[in-house]
């Protein structure tokens, strides 16, 4: 009887610790491909998007990298709104000032016209919080 | 004696336990422990000099009087007006900025709920008897629908998306949808089906209709074969006048139609395999769907065998209609198309009898087929469906879920209904559409919005529509024979594919129209979608022009800026200066190859344009150009003016001068 009992409980031990150990490398997995996924955008950041999409990817890319189709046809290039550590240099008023005002008036190229008689200020708002989601996709 | 004092001891006891029981409930309320801790998160990042203020203890609320609601969210949701908190843990975070003040407003107008309950289950949670629940997320938009009916609502992307759906799908063909009403045909009249398509592509097309054309809003109604060979059978019984024909297999004729299929653009509405237009259906197998015979006669004149299509009628003589047909059939062969199939199912279908006529005509009710198309002898038969007015204030517990096992939602409900309507059991009769998650889920935003809640009259957004121009006479005759506004609107009716000719009459030259009608080019090469060329003659291409002259107009645009047309050369450079230096105009518009083209190129845009037109447009591009991409600069009346008279100068680019 107690020689049955102890192989039985040596299994259970073992795939016990064998699905532990499945069980924590699929974690991993998951920890280590999260930042991969689409970001869930909130109701501000969503219709960022909508704007940004609209208004500047076809200089700044859809992306945010700079890339948009007409991007190559200026001298200086846009900027990468996608580099989160450039991106950190700059708060969200300044964000938010440089949209509304334009490069010219901020000490930047004349290219980058200024939007705030295009966009309402909320509408400015909603940009600057969707910039805030842009990563590199590299 | 002694009992009766006992019993009185305990008894009084009682009483006491009973009356400690009130007091400790109400100091463990859950809202006031949301509330204590919300004062601590204040108190901290008060340290950190955010002005976020401790609340009182007490029960916070929001009273609308006009929508009838009371609202205690606020009395946990403690930061919801206070930016600050934006990246504070719920429940303290800031509400997203949205177009509407919170505090008055409130909060279940928008998200549902029970907004008297002072409990988390209670105010969120599915209970019993409460038949408001809380909406999902997802859903959410839905509520911006109760007061803004009709057209593009601003930040409501997803319910947007969704009515723009339930137009384009037909669902008003068989439902009864408030604020849907029934704008033209949904499908093609199927007077003379029978002269037009092949057998076994009619065949097929009722079994599976995603099969051939992956884009069509024609839904699958699951038909059994048996079911698709009598409803065949029907339908080629409906014969046109239209000539037989066979087309020519001349490589020579066969070119000449490929030049004229080009040169007038047809791939601008018609797709190959994928690639064109979207307006039209795609043509890549259309060879295997259409008889020769039936094709000449429509592109003759195709009014006169569908009098609401909105294909323009190209004028085309005889030889060239032969020569298009005939790169039509050899081009867009269907290989699936097979002749011994063909003759094998033709062998199948029901002998044409006054039974299998009938049963044909029965099947053809039954489905609803009238709810989308026409034919004649089917007038006025037509079965519809459950009329949707107030749907989005369904209780769910009325609803029928049938053999499916989903949450008892309202939303849940509607998302299975519109994605798979077969699932809920047998013998229903909406066809499956083939809608994905993500557009089933915006549909039934647009549903949701539909409810029966009383809004006062000064919540509802009313839209201001400019009053409808209906051109009679011989421009009017030009506009329904070339179909103008399925791409162009004219005071808010028409497309939105090409620009609004409301005012074109004050915006471009006659000239240059006239110059464009006959030989149409895209300002933009960036588009797709280009104008065809129509083959207008120059009576036809007065009369446009003339009308556009005298109607199409808006008054407060004078037309020339400059006396004599002519600015001086000093404003000229000026306006060059600032056009490169100061505003960047280069970024998005080309001078001579060189700049952007997100704009149309301004090379000889004076002899286009009114220079008045281009000194108001300057001035504010979205008045008349609502999502215009043009930066409205707020220029002053100077530096347009300067703007203005350069580009007045620039001469005509070297091809567009020819």
């Amino acid at each position: 009887m107690r020689r049955g009992l102890l192989p039985l409980l040596a299994s259970v031990v073992v795939s016990a610790a064998v699905l532990w150990l499945v069980g924590r490398s699929e974690a991993d997995d998951t920890k280590s491909s999260a930042p991969q996924q689409e970001l869930v955008l909130n109701y501000e950041q969503s219709n960022g998007k909508k704007l940004f999409e609209h208004y500047c990817a076809v200089c700044h890319g859809v992306s945010g990298e700079g890339d948009g189709f007409n991007a190559f046809n200026l001298n200086p290039k846009p900027r990468n709104l996608a580099d989160r550590e450039a991106m950190k240099n700059f708060s969200d008023q300044q964000l938010f000032d440089v949209i509304s005002q334009g490069g010219a008036e901020r000490g930047k190229s004349n290219l980058m016209p200024p939007w705030g008689h295009t966009v309402n200020e909320r509408q400015i708002r909603y940009l600057v919080a969707y910039l805030r989601t842009l990563r590199e996709s590299k | 004696m002694r009992r009766l004092a006992l019993l009185f001891c305990i008894s009084s006891f009682m009483l006491l336990a009973v009356y400690a029981v009130a007091p400790l409930r109400d100091y463990f309320q859950e809202w006031k422990r949301y509330q204590k801790s919300y004062n601590r998160v204040a108190d901290e990042e008060f340290r950190q000099n955010i002005p976020v203020r401790p609340t009182p203890i007490g029960i916070r609320q929001i009273w609308n009087r006009d929508l009838d609601t009371v609202d205690r969210c606020v009395t946990c949701h403690l930061g919801v007006d206070n930016r600050f908190l934006r990246d504070a843990p719920h429940p303290f975070r800031a509400h997203p900025v949205t177009p509407h003040k919170i505090g008055e407003t409130g909060c279940t107008v928008c998200h549902r709920g029970q907004g008297a309950a002072t409990t988390v289950r209670g105010a969120h949670g599915r209970l019993r008897w409460w038949e408001d629940p809380m909406l999902p997320s997802q859903y959410l938009q839905s509520s911006c629908g109760q007061c803004h009916g009709g057209a593009a609502v601003p930040e409501a992307w997803v319910l947007n998306a969704g009515r723009e759906r339930i137009e384009k799908s037909g669902c008003v063909g068989c439902h009864k949808i408030p604020g849907f009403s029934r704008r033209g045909p949904i499908g093609p009249d199927l007077d003379g089906i029978g002269s037009k398509v092949r057998p076994l592509w009619l065949f097929r097309w009722l079994k599976n209709p995603k099969d051939y054309l992956e884009r069509t809003s024609m839904p699958d109604f699951q038909l059994a074969d048996e079911e698709a060979r009598l409803l065949t059978a029907f339908l080629l019984s409906q014969k046109a006048p239209v000539p037989e024909a066979t087309v020519s297999s001349d490589r020579a004729v066969i070119e000449a139609g490929q030049l004229l299929y080009r040169q007038a653009r047809c791939i601008s509405c018609h797709a190959q395999g994928g690639r064109g237009g979207t307006f039209g259906p795609d043509l890549g197998k259309v060879g295997g769907k259409v008889r020769p015979g039936w094709l000449e006669s429509w592109l003759r004149d195709p009014k006169a065998l569908f009098p609401q299509t909105r294909m323009p009628q190209f004028s085309l003589p005889e030889k060239d209609i032969r020569a298009v047909a005939a790169y039509i059939e050899s081009e867009f062969a269907d290989p699936a198309m097979d002749d011994p199939q063909e003759q094998e199912l033709v062998r199948s279908l029901p002998p044409l009898s006054r039974e299998s006529l009938a049963a044909g005509q029965n099947l053809y009710r039954r489905l609803g087929c009238g709810g989308c198309h026409r034919l004649k002898q089917m007038d006025g038969q037509i079965e519809f469906g459950p009329d949707l007015t107030g749907i989005g204030s369904k209780d769910a517990d009325r609803l029928d879920f049938g053999n499916l096992r989903l949450q008892r939602d309202l939303w849940s409900w509607l998302f299975a209904k519109v994605k798979t309507p077969r699932a809920f059991g047998k013998n229903l009769k909406m066809p499956n559409f083939g809608f994905s998650d993500e557009q089933s889920r915006e549909i039934v935003v647009a549903l949701l919005s539909l409810s029966d809640k009383k809004i006062p009259s000064r919540y509802l957004a009313s839209e201001e529509k400019p009053s409808p121009l209906h051109p009679q006479g011989n421009f009017g005759k030009l506009l329904k024979k070339y179909e103008c506004l399925s791409c162009h609107t004219i005071r808010g009716e028409g497309g939105k594919l090409a620009p609004d000719l409301s005012i074109i009459g004050s915006q471009a030259r006659p000239q240059w129209i006239a110059s464009y009608f006959r030989l149409p080019y895209s300002l933009r090469p960036i588009l797709t979608e280009r104008m065809p060329l129509l083959g207008m003659s120059d009576q036809e291409i007065s009369t446009a022009a003339g009308y556009f002259q005298t109607v199409l107009l808006e008054d407060s645009v004078p037309q020339e800026l400059f006396p004599q047309g002519r600015p001086d050369a000093p404003e000229a450079a000026r306006g060059k200066e600032l056009y490169f230096n100061k505003y960047g105009c280069q970024a998005c518009h080309q001078v001579q190859t060189a700049g952007g083209y997100v704009g149309p190129p301004l090379d000889g845009v004076g002899g286009r344009l009114f220079s008045g037109y281009m000194f108001a447009y300057l001035k504010n591009p979205q008045k008349f150009k609502a999502a215009v991409l043009e930066p409205n600069y707020h220029l002053n009346d100077s530096d347009a003016r300067a703007l203005t008279a350069y580009l007045v100068s620039l001469p005509a680019a070297a091809q567009e001068k020819k």
